[in-house]
């Protein structure tokens, strides 16, 4: 305790707001010009003001002023690990709720900060704040690069999508890649997340095992993940997808709009640009934390969205798509729930590995699935009328069985046009009529560059010269769910579950070198050998 | 029995607190019953030292997790979809606008209490409610019931009977109270109760799936409530659900504007009258003015404001070692904790 109030006191007061392109590169101040393109309440409220100020407790009473709240959550690949004293951290995400001089804080502002079981570690503290004006995120980093503890304009949102991997190494965007807010574990259970799910007890002050930092005023503020997702970064990537679809579109005459650059204003829709983790509801009982334990205690439901992209699909959910309107994809979660001695005997066939221990992840079944960003992105696009509804379901039936990492739905986005135009539409407009000015366009270049029988242009090209693709994509998902529920029946049972469980695997994989840097530690994603 | 209190303010100017606080005791002394179960009366904290009581949070999203609709079909099916203790009612313009979502998570058994006492109380609670609300007696009982003549037990047993149908809490014409056959007093109580029952064989989170039919995992609310119990059973802690009993509207998420302009939508004194919370937060009132968004997005479904709208329930602990020994775990038919509960025992 004694650790944590010392930490929390004086840090000296030695810096101006500084700029540093990315981890290593020189640092120097930042112009006066170069000031007047910040607009985020982070800067606003902090920076601005006192861009010397180091305290955390003072950057946050900046923050919340009279009447702002503050949420605090925490994160880890080894939150379930309760052991103190081991060196290990644990990371908090700060978000804070109400109006400060006029500016929404919630979902506009968090902080990013590491704890041990003794003190936050408060000489590598980020932050990120969103323009309202400008649209755009900005990213700031409190270390001692450059000498002493000083704040550093880390870079924006700006562009971030069009950048190679050389570009962003070093910065904020090698993890938050369209450059907004990064939740992997977003949807129910929070995998890593302390939430109603996993309930981190050494962060509970009354618990027997408390660490001692959980006795700190800050932790009155605990609140789980099920909230961060929700009231912050829901809310955050609707705004940021929103707007980067207003960048990317312009009015033309007519009532008309035109996308610009129709291809990075569509490439959500046809490649995985992040991805979310998601898992059975229900834990593994094999997670090396806090004690392994001898397998689940119940069935184990795997995610509809292991199967096929369903929340864009069905739409409605957590996430409220609009969605396609396919309810049937949502079937699949009821399609493949193993028993608890399946489950246990299959992640150790596999010889499963996690950090290099036995076994699994908190919960079974973890694997990634299409990310929200793009997702939403996605169903922006059809609310908007900038794609029909039929288009997207014609890109999605694309390799419908592998909703993520897919290259043959990536090999398509070549066929959109860079500029089409639209009408644009309001939430309760009728549709626009399919086949519309893009997806004829789009047609005509497939056809144009061949259809080799088989293909995925064959697939895509024939769905979208039906008059009914929907449909179509409708029927296929059934066709898809009753193979998939036959071939989980009988004898061939066994062989199913390896086969969908490798492919889980390889997902882990892919997802690892689609974005490195997004893992952490080698406790995210459990390990398994080919079967 | 113990003096609950009177969330809305309307049982006591009727004469009808005392019903009430009836439902309530045999809800509290059916759990305190429940063999091995931390569960227990509000009376056991009375000796307790306010520094060594705890009054625990619960919170949830009201979006119904479990309905696989679109929200249009989530606002339309209320008694089908709407499951997580919170029910809406979304009222429209001619032109098919949605003007006014209306939340409640108020018990039947409230408005039961009042219609034990008689027509016109029941009436005048309703009015506090509904401004301006005629009710007829057919609709608030059916039609052909004689509800001046009848007993209370019966005249009260025919309001709750026939609530789904009434207009003034179907939606037709008002919203009252819950209706959803899972969103009843009776199934907290129970889920309080079972989650109370310390099973250390799984994680504190988990204990929803081994509860059976008094929880439901799939859902926002049953698995919170149990998780959060269940920590606290595990701990040691004697607990039950705190006074006054129920789920409390705490606040809206996402980000709304009017026009360009940023709401602070939680703040009353700022908000313009768009969203009002009353009645100790079981009732809350969104007003649709124009160009209102949410998330960028006009408001077309009373869903979409559940999406981001959270609620909560309170659970009151402390160490069972600094209560009474009536009160503990494995004291469940101790003769001491039937003289309190003043019945004839509880348990299930």
């Amino acid at each position: 305790m004694r650790l944590v109030v010392l930490a929390l006191m004086v840090w000296p007061a030695t810096a101006q707001l500084r700029k540093q392109e990315r981890e290593g590169a020189p640092v120097r101040n930042m112009t006066a010009a170069e000031r007047t393109q910040l607009g985020d309440p982070f800067f606003l409220l902090v920076l601005k003001p006192k861009p010397n100020e180091t305290r955390l407790d003072e950057i946050e009473k900046l923050i919340v002023g009279r009447s702002g709240k503050r949420r605090l959550f925490v994160v880890s690949e080894e939150v379930m690990d309760a052991a103190a004293g081991t060196g290990h951290s644990r990371r908090t995400v700060t978000g804070y709720t109400g109006v400060n001089q006029g500016m929404q804080l919630d979902p506009n502002v968090s902080l990013s900060v590491f704890f041990t079981d003794q003190a936050f570690r408060l000489d590598d503290l980020e932050a990120m704040g969103w323009d309202d004006a400008r649209n755009r995120y900005n990213y700031y980093k409190l270390d001692r690069q450059g000498g002493a503890l000083t704040w550093k304009f880390r870079g924006s949102s700006v562009d971030a999508d069009k950048l190679t991997p050389e570009q962003r190494a070093g910065t904020c965007l090698r993890c938050h890649i369209t450059g907004g807010p990064v939740m992997k574990e977003l949807p129910i259970p929070w995998n890593n997340w302390h939430s109603f799910r996993s309930l981190v007890g050494y962060l509970s002050p009354d618990s027997p095992n408390a660490w001692a930092i959980a006795k700190s005023p800050r932790f009155l503020d605990l609140a789980g993940a099920q909230d961060f997702e929700t009231s912050f970064v829901l809310p955050s990537i609707k705004q940021f997808d929103g707007r980067r679809v207003d960048a990317l579109t312009r009015a033309v005459p007519g009532g008309r709009r035109e996308a610009t650059d129709g291809r990075r204003l569509l490439r959500p829709l046809f490649e995985t640009l992040e991805y979310n983790l998601t898992s059975a509801d229900q834990p593994s009982g094999l997670h090396p934390f806090p004690t392994r334990g001898d397998g689940p205690v119940v069935d184990i439901q795997v995610p509809d969205t292991f199967f096929l992209n369903a929340n864009l699909l069905a739409g409605g959910g957590f996430t409220r798509y609009q969605g396609l309107g396919i309810a049937e994809a949502r079937q699949f979660a009821d399609v493949l729930k193993l028993t608890p001695a399946e489950y246990r005997d299959t992640v150790k066939a596999f010889q499963t590995r996690i950090g290099g221990r036995e076994f699994d992840a908190n919960f079974a079944w973890l694997v990634p699935e299409a990310s929200h960003a793009d997702n939403q992105m996605a169903d922006i696009l059809v609310r908007r009328g900038i794609v029909t509804a039929e288009f997207a379901a014609a890109v999605l039936a694309v390799d419908l069985e592998n909703p993520v990492f897919s290259q043959d739905r990536e090999s398509l986005l070549q066929f959109v046009p860079a500029r089409f135009r639209f009408k644009p539409r309001n939430a309760e407009d009728v549709p626009p009529a399919h086949p519309d000015e893009l997806t004829t366009a789009v047609i005509q270049a497939v056809r144009a560059s061949g259809v080799p029988a088989g293909s995925a242009r064959e697939t895509f090209v024939k769905l979208l010269e039906d008059p009914q693709p929907v449909q179509r994509v409708r029927e296929a998902v059934a066709a898809y769910l009753a193979r998939q529920t036959t071939s989980l029946e009988g004898v061939a049972r066994a062989a199913e579950i390896r086969r969908l469980y490798r492919r889980m695997l390889e997902r882990r994989i892919a997802a690892q070198k689609r974005i490195p840097d997004l893992v952490e530690s080698n406790f995210l994603f459990p390990t398994g050998s080919a079967q | 029995m113990f003096a609950y209190l009177d969330p809305g303010k309307t049982l006591k100017p009727a004469k009808a607190l005392a019903n009430y606080r009836e439902f309530l005791q045999a809800q509290y002394r059916n759990e305190a019953g429940l063999a091995g179960s931390a569960f227990t009366l509000l009376e056991a904290f009375a000796g307790v030292p306010a520094s060594r009581k705890k009054t625990a949070a619960v919170e949830w999203i009201a979006f119904p997790k479990t309905a696989r609709v679109s929200n249009a079909e989530i606002d339309e099916r209320r008694f089908r979809a709407q499951d997580e203790y919170v029910e809406w009612r979304v009222e429209k313009t001619p032109a098919g606008k949605v003007k006014q979502v209306t939340f409640t998570t108020e018990f039947l058994e409230y408005y039961q209490s009042l219609a034990m006492v008689g027509v016109a109380e029941l009436t005048a609670a309703i009015r506090a409610v509904i401004p301006g609300a005629r009710p007829s007696a057919a609709e608030l009982f059916g039609p052909g019931f004689d509800a001046a003549g009848a007993q209370p037990e019966a005249r009260g047993r025919t309001f709750a009977n026939f609530s789904r149908e009434n207009p003034w809490n179907s939606g037709k014409k008002g919203i009252l109270c819950l209706g959803q056959p899972a969103n009843t007093l009776g199934a907290l109580f129970a889920l309080a109760g079972a989650a109370a029952v310390p099973n250390r064989g799984v994680p504190a989170g988990s204990v929803c799936a081994t509860m059976g039919g008094n929880c439901v995992p799939e859902r926002n609310s049953d698995p919170s409530i149990a998780a959060a119990i269940q920590t606290l059973a595990q701990a040691g802690r004697g607990l039950c659900l705190a006074d006054p009993v129920g789920i409390e509207i705490v606040r809206l998420g996402g980000i709304w504007r009017i026009g360009s302009k940023v709401l602070d939508i939680n703040n009353p004194a700022t908000n313009e009258g768009v969203w009002k919370i009353a009645r100790r937060g079981r009732r809350g009132v969104l007003k649709i003015v124009p160009k209102l968004t949410l998330d960028e997005e006009a408001i077309t479904t009373g869903a979409q404001v559940a999406g981001v709208l959270t609620v909560q329930a309170a659970v009151l602990s402390a160490a069972e070692a600094d209560m009474p020994e009536w009160s503990r775990t494995g004291q469940e038919s101790s003769r001491r904790l039937l003289e309190v509960a003043g019945g004839a025992g509880g348990g299930r």
